[in-house]
């Protein structure tokens, strides 16, 4: 409430141009049920490759799978690449949750950070998937599961981004790079105007 | 919308018609390093928010109408990759319906006054 566009948010919190609200809880929360499907496809897969687990493998058998899971690409890193997923995931849900309906302009920080943990975990999805088919040869159900999600939630949840991205223009736009960074992580003072016709708006109330 | 369902259903297609049509190792590689990136941006340009997304598919088809005559391959591989690659051309030219609309494109962030001008100068006087 703290910048241009304030005078539209009476209206609901459907930013200006939009028909509808990205940052909406029935928005979200189809994203949030991929994500936590995601996690458990992520954790099932990190732990067959600690060995606690066999991976199960309807389509492609489970010594496909585990050639996958055991693959050197797997273990480019010292932690296992499912377990990565995990924290990816729960990044994943823990910035998908934050904020309220108007969290587009009320907590960009967040609406970014979710797309940025989006972007990151569709593009290793797509490249993990393009490995299997051509560098590693096999495939793995559980790890397509997981890929899809991914790009699912990419593909239908970045949008919101947008929103943040054209508010947070619109400020620096208005009132300069430094406001429109304190709109990013929304310490800004109200400007006077907002002050003002709040004010206004006490007195003829009372 | 329902344009990019059809370039999903292509990117599928190239992901299992590999296994399904007589395939070379290097012509299967050709249409399995495609099929996902077709299914992501096509899952991507669904929404009317990201549907500009769509003109990557223009980059896929190209890949596929040329790469499948450059490494060994099969007839029936090669001609299926280079069919899927012009349906790809032609879906990233045809826009479909917008459903929603999301203020303007994503250029904004870097040219705001060209959408926000009048407005945000209203605003900020």
């Amino acid at each position: 409430m703290t910048h241009a566009g304030a005078q539209k948010d009476a209206a609901g919190e459907i930013p200006p141009g939009w028909s509808y609200n990205p940052s909406a809880w029935h928005e979200r929360r189809w994203l949030l049920c991929l994500a936590a499907i995601g996690l458990l496809a992520a954790l099932y897969t990190g732990l067959s490759q600690l060995g606690v687990v066999n991976l199960w493998d309807p389509i492609f058998g489970g010594a496909s799978s585990f050639a996958v899971t055991h693959s050197f690409i797997s273990r480019l890193l010292p932690v296992p690449d499912g377990l990565l997923g995990v924290v990816g995931y729960a990044c994943d849900l823990i910035f998908g949750s934050i904020g309220g309906d108007d969290r587009w302009r009320a907590k960009p920080w967040a609406t970014l950070l979710f797309a940025l943990t989006i972007l990151g975990l569709g593009v290793v999805s797509l490249a993990l998937t393009i490995l299997q088919g051509t560098v590693i040869g096999h495939w793995c159900s559980v790890c397509l599961v997981s890929a899809a999600v991914s790009t699912l939630i990419f593909g239908l949840g970045v949008g919101e981004a947008l929103a943040t991205l054209q508010y947070l223009a619109r400020v620096r736009y208005a009132q300069g790079w430094a406001q429109a960074w304190r709109a990013l992580w929304n310490v800004s003072p109200a400007p006077p105007r907002t002050q003002r016709r709040l004010v206004d708006r006490a007195m003829t109330a009372s | 919308m329902w344009f990019q369902v059809c370039a999903i259903a292509l990117g599928v297609w190239l992901m299992i018609s590999p296994a399904l049509l007589p395939a070379t190792s290097a012509g299967a590689s050709v249409d399995r390093i495609a099929g996902p990136v077709v299914i992501w941006v096509g899952v991507l340009a669904l929404r009317s928010v990201t549907r500009s997304f769509r003109v990557i598919h223009i980059l896929s088809g190209l890949f596929l109408t040329i790469a499948p005559w450059l490494v060994t391959n099969t007839i029936p591989l090669r001609w299926s990759s280079v069919g899927v690659g012009w349906a790809l051309i032609v879906l990233a030219i045809l826009r479909g319906a917008r459903r929603q609309r999301t203020g303007d494109g994503w250029w904004v962030a870097l040219k705001p006054w060209r959408t926000f001008g009048a407005e945000v100068k209203q605003h900020a006087s």
